[in-house]
Order: structure tokens, then C-alpha cells, then sequence
């Protein structure tokens, strides 16, 4: 009983993660991150 | 009892699968950026055809960060094509994490010894600092697990060669991989070895930092300073968990521009945070059970323990350490305080095998596998190029032609690049910051503004230039147009604006080349100016001496040329294994 509670959970984690990860991927790849101005190193 | 002892040497096959996983996750990581042409990412800065130059080793007066990761960067292209290389040494840094952390694991099961290798590659603080581009300190990052192993076994026969062979990768990446593994490897070896282990450290290290530190202490304008950055600096918080929390899940970058996209949301963060809190006690739990390599594991959570209080040091002690900085300017090495968390992700990494060995041992085969893809579930977006941001681009063929006309002109001057400012964001780089590639890409002394600005709460901070001749030309810049007769005088030869072309515009200079991307002033009758540098001869010593120490630690018993770091640093398995591996 638990080896099966256990895969069940583990299963449900990694489809939850792996949709929320093909998700994140496909919309950041649709976007460029920089932002102006163009001269900093970087912004806190 | 060392690790030497307490674990004995197992086939040189064993770092076959880690070392192959690793090229794995870096060719997932990587993705777009391995097409033909250059990755370009903040510090990121590869050049076709580099020459070594005076710059290069740092003779000249800009302080040598770059030293000697640059002069490895110009050797390794002459071999083979630069973009080629670009990629070869980004990709040895997935492998060599992989296969690194898995050998630290004490066990002969795969998966376990996979979980460490890959929760090591794979999490918040390569990505933030492969975003930053700082692949000269992942270098050092890469190999940490070896050199802790190496230093908690440092007082045993060959101790001293095998730590110099564990900092190689370190020493490559220059200033600041070396420092952060010589934090780490300092303490592990005090914890372990005493006092005698701890001397030997500081010994290997300080003679593999000569390469950088000589040209540094050399350098006639002295050490720069600037207490003023460390807020600029310090860790950050990245996720909802505050900016120790951020540091305690590896991440916690400066930069907020080079969070890995979707890093930091509740969800995701809250799981990774759990998964490390679980990695750190089974780590802890084997501290407590007084395993054989009972004070090897404890040097090794040591270093973890001081690198996250270094991390954590400029975040929740800032004036403390601007007062360090003012006292003695070397301090400021340790602003940058989240790339010190680094050995505590050798401990999330071990801990997390140990924890997944343990499950195996106890019959829960999913927790292994579920440990192997945990990093990768959690951070998808570090996949195919940080989700698409880390892209290979041609330089415009314009400063092909710019260099050209540059490197066929016999006359000496100096090269001024313009719009005065150090990073840039090129159209034809996707518009994503890069510092300014032009220093490395033309044979002659180029000089830009190495001053720093770092947008903080909606104003800009700047972090003064360095280089004094960036000083005294960024004085004649700021009183309005150059104009050709003050420029000629500070030895300026040519002029480059390679951004901001429509408004380029020098008196009394002629035009060699305008495109959309570039244009050329030439400032005819320039004399070459005086410029103090770092006298030749000792750094001449310095690599000659650094290039035997570390030929002595190879050429030892056992140790053949054909078998570098990989097959040289032992992987660790336990003298009495439970069973063979999965």
C-alpha cells in the first residue's frame, strides 16, 4: 500500500512538473529577456 | 579517517556514465548555442581567430580577471576554431560536474551516484552563472567536488600533486574559480588535516594563482577599490524564501537579469527548497553515524557551511564588509557573494546521492530515479540554451573587415571604442548584454570604459573604471565631442563605435568604414602613448614555474598523459559495498 501511495505521488509530481516545465519553456523560448538600457551590466 | 583510506580506488570506468550524463545535460543546456558561431552572454566573450597580445596575459593596465582563462581560451583556438572551442569548454563543464560530484557518493549503485552528478549540474547556481557567462568560474565550480576530495586527503602520499591536479580546472578559471575553491578547500582541509593540511592548500593554491596574482600585484596603478559596490554585489533574493533562502536553494544571483525564466515561482521554489532541506540532512544524518569517511564528510559539509556564511556575508553585513574593503581592496573579491555558495551545492549534491542510496538500500526504487530527474523537473527552463537565450551568432562580417584595415596599418596608436561604456546589446546578439568583445578581438592595446553600471532601484550605480587610461580618455569623453587633436595626444589611433552608429561622430578624423554596425575613425600622426605596464620578465618566470608544478603533479606513479583530470581523480566507492550497482 505504501509503495503504490508512493508512486502515485511520485507520478503525479513529475507529470505536474514536467507540464508546468513544457509550459514555461514554450513561452520563454516566444520572448527575448532584455530589457533597455543597453549599456548596464545587469539590474538588481 | 580521510577519504583515502576510507575509500578505496575502483575501475577507471566507473566516471564513464556520470562523465557521459554530463554531456548530456550540457548538449540539453546548451542546445541552440552549439549551431556554428559564438554564444555571447554578459561575461561571456569568445572572439574568432584570438592572438595573444600583451592583454591576454595581463600586461597591460587592466587588472587580469582574465588571467589566465583568456591565454587557456587563445591556446585551446589555435588548435581548433574558436567557436569550436567555445563549446568544447563549456561542454567539459557538464562533464566534469557530473562525473565530479557522482565520484563523491559513497556508493556502487548508479542512480545515486547520477542524483549527485546531476542535481550538481543541473540547478539555480550553473544556470545564474552560465547566464552571467561566467564559464571561467564554473570551470572551477565544475572540478570543486574533486578538489575537496583531494584536500580532506591532502596530508597522504601524493596529497599535495593530487590537490594541484584537482585545481587545475580552478586555476584555468582564474580569479575568482580559484578563490572560491581555495575558501572551500582551505576549510575542508583544516577540518580534517589540521594545520599541516591547511599549509599545504595555501601553498598549491598560491602558486597556482601566480599566473593572475603577480600581473595584479605588478600592475602600476596598484589594486582598485571601490567599497561602494559591495550592496551593488551582494546575493539577492530570487525566490519567496528571502536572500538566504535563495542562497540556501543555490541561487541568488546579483543579476536579475540571468534568473533562469519561471526559477522563483512558489511552486517550483518551495519543492526545491524541500529537495536541498532533504539532500542537507541525509548529508548530516551520515555526518552523525560515523561513517568511514566520517571526517572527510565532515570537512566537506564544513566548506559548505563556510561558503554559504561567505555568500550570505555582503547580503546581511554590507557595511561590515565595505569597511573590509576600504581596509585592504582585496577584500572585494568576496562581493560577489553567491558564486561562494558553490560547495554548498557539492553538499546538496552528495547528500542528495547519499539520500537516494539509502532509499534504494530500503527498497524504494522510485526515489533514485525520481532524485535523477528531480533538478531537471524543477528547472526546466534551464534546457535548450536557458530556454532560449543562450544563442550561437556570427560576428557581422563588417568587423572582419574592421579588424582588416585595423591589423594592415603599420602605424602605432591605440584603439578607442565608443559609445563609452563596457557592455552593449547588439541586434545582431538578440539584443542580449555582452561585455564589449572588441579588447579581445583586435591584435592592438584597445581601450574602453571598464567603469561597471548596475541599474538598483531605478537609479543607476556605477563602479569606477580601472584601466587608467579608460580614466584619463573617459575625462576628454566627458567634456563633450572628442575631437581628433585630444585624442592623438592620449596615443589614439583609430576609433570604433560599434553601437549607436547613426549619431557617431569624431573631428578632424577620417572615415574608414561606416556600416550599420560598425564605423572607423582613423586620427592620423598619433605617437604611441606612454603607458606603464607590467614588466615581462617575471611573468615570464610565473608561467614557467606554474607550468612545472603542475606537469610534477601529473607525472606521478600511476598517472599516464594520455589520462587527464578524469582518469587521474579517483572515484570513491565503500570498502565493504552493500551490493553491486543497479
Amino acid at each position: 500500500m505504501m509503495r503504490i501511495a508512493i508512486a502515485a505521488l511520485a507520478g503525479i509530481l513529475l507529470a505536474g512538473g514536467a507540464s508546468i516545465g513544457a509550459v514555461q519553456l514554450a513561452s520563454a523560448s516566444q520572448k527575448d529577456p532584455v530589457v533597455q538600457p543597453m549599456y548596464n551590466y545587469g539590474s538588481r | 579517517m580521510r577519504y583515502g583510506r576510507a575509500f578505496r580506488v575502483v575501475g577507471r570506468s566507473r566516471p564513464l556514465v556520470p562523465a557521459l550524463t554530463g554531456l548530456g545535460l550540457g548538449l540539453a543546456v546548451l542546445g541552440p548555442g552549439l549551431a556554428p558561431g559564438f554564444v555571447l552572454s554578459y561575461d561571456m566573450v569568445f572572439v574568432p581567430d584570438p592572438s595573444f597580445t600583451p592583454m591576454t596575459f595581463g600586461l597591460t593596465g587592466t587588472v587580469p580577471r582574465h588571467v589566465p582563462s583568456d591565454v587557456f581560451v587563445t591556446a585551446l583556438a589555435s588548435v581548433v576554431p574558436a567557436d569550436a572551442a567555445q563549446k568544447l569548454v563549456l561542454l567539459a563543464v557538464f562533464v566534469m560536474a557530473c562525473a565530479s560530484a557522482a565520484s563523491l557518493v559513497p556508493s556502487r549503485r548508479l542512480l545515486p551516484r547520477l542524483a549527485a552528478g546531476v542535481c550538481y549540474t543541473w540547478n539555480p547556481f550553473v544556470a545564474e552563472r552560465l547566464l552571467l557567462g561566467q564559464w571561467a568560474l564554473l570551470l572551477g565550480y565544475a572540478a570543486l567536488p574533486w578538489v575537496l576530495a583531494a584536500a580532506t586527503g591532502v596530508n597522504e602520499p601524493g596529497g599535495s600533486r593530487r590537490l594541484v591536479r584537482a585545481l587545475v580546472p580552478a586555476a584555468i578559471g582564474g580569479f575568482a574559480a580559484l578563490t572560491v575553491s581555495a575558501i572551500a578547500a582551505l576549510t575542508a582541509a583544516l577540518v580534517t588535516g589540521r594545520t599541516r593540511a591547511g599549509l599545504r592548500v595555501v601553498a598549491v593554491v598560491a602558486v597556482l594563482s601566480l599566473p593572475w596574482l603577480v600581473p595584479g600585484l605588478l600592475r602600476p596603478a596598484g589594486m582598485p577599490e571601490d567599497g561602494g559596490a559591495v550592496e551593488v554585489f551582494a546575493a539577492r533574493a530570487d525566490t519567496p524564501f528571502g536572500t538566504l533562502g535563495s542562497l540556501l536553494s543555490l541561487g541568488g544571483v546579483w543579476n536579475s537579469e540571468t534568473v533562469p525564466v519561471g526559477y522563483g515561482n512558489p511552486l517550483s521554489a518551495t519543492f526545491w527548497l524541500l529537495l536541498v532541506l532533504a539532500a542537507l540532512a541525509a548529508h548530516a544524518t551520515g555526518l552523525r553515524r560515523g561513517a568511514e569517511a566520517w571526517s572527510a564528510s565532515r570537512g566537506i559539509a564544513a566548506a559548505g557551511v563556510a561558503g554559504f556564511a561567505v555568500a550570505a556575508f555582503g547580503a546581511v553585513a554590507a557595511p561590515v564588509l565595505e569597511g573590509m574593503v576600504d581596509l585592504w581592496p582585496g577584500f572585494a573579491v568576496l562581493r560577489d557573494g553567491q558564486q561562494y555558495v558553490a560547495p554548498l551545492a557539492v553538499v546538496v549534491a552528495v547528500g542528495l546521492g547519499t539520500a537516494a542510496d539509502r532509499a534504494a538500500g530500503a527498497r524504494l526504487p522510485l526515489v533514485p530515479t525520481g532524485a535523477v530527474l528531480a533538478p531537471l523537473l524543477l528547472l526546466p527552463t534551464l534546457a535548450w540554451g536557458a530556454a532560449g537565450h543562450l544563442r550561437a551568432v556570427d560576428y557581422p562580417a563588417d568587423w572582419a573587415r574592421a579588424r582588416q584595415i585595423i591589423e594592415d596599418d603599420p602605424a602605432p596608436g591605440d584603439v578607442l571604442v565608443l559609445p563609452w561604456a563596457s557592455y552593449r546589446s547588439y541586434p545582431w546578439n538578440h539584443d542580449r548584454r555582452v561585455l564589449d568583445p572588441l579588447p579581445r578581438y583586435l591584435r592592438r592595446r584597445v581601450i574602453v570604459n571598464d567603469a561597471v553600471t548596475v541599474q538598483r532601484a531605478g537609479e543607476a550605480v556605477t563602479v569606477r573604471p580601472e584601466d587608467p587610461r579608460a580614466v584619463r580618455l573617459g575625462r576628454i569623453i566627458a567634456s563633450g565631442a572628442p575631437d581628433a587633436a585630444a585624442l592623438r595626444l592620449e596615443g589614439v589611433r583609430y576609433v570604433v563605435f560599434d553601437a549607436e552608429i547613426s549619431a557617431s561622430h569624431i573631428q578632424r578624423a577620417t572615415t574608414l568604414l561606416r556600416s550599420a554596425d560598425l564605423v572607423v575613425y582613423r586620427i592620423d600622426g598619433t605617437s604611441p602613448a606612454h603607458e606603464a605596464r607590467v614588466s615581462v620578465a617575471p611573468v615570464v618566470t610565473v608561467w614557467v614555474t606554474v607550468g612545472a608544478v603542475v606537469l610534477w603533479s601529473i607525472l606521478t606513479a600511476g598517472i599516464s598523459l594520455s589520462l587527464p583530470l578524469l582518469g587521474s581523480i579517483r572515484s570513491i566507492t565503500p570498502r565493504h559495498p552493500r551490493r553491486r550497482a543497479e
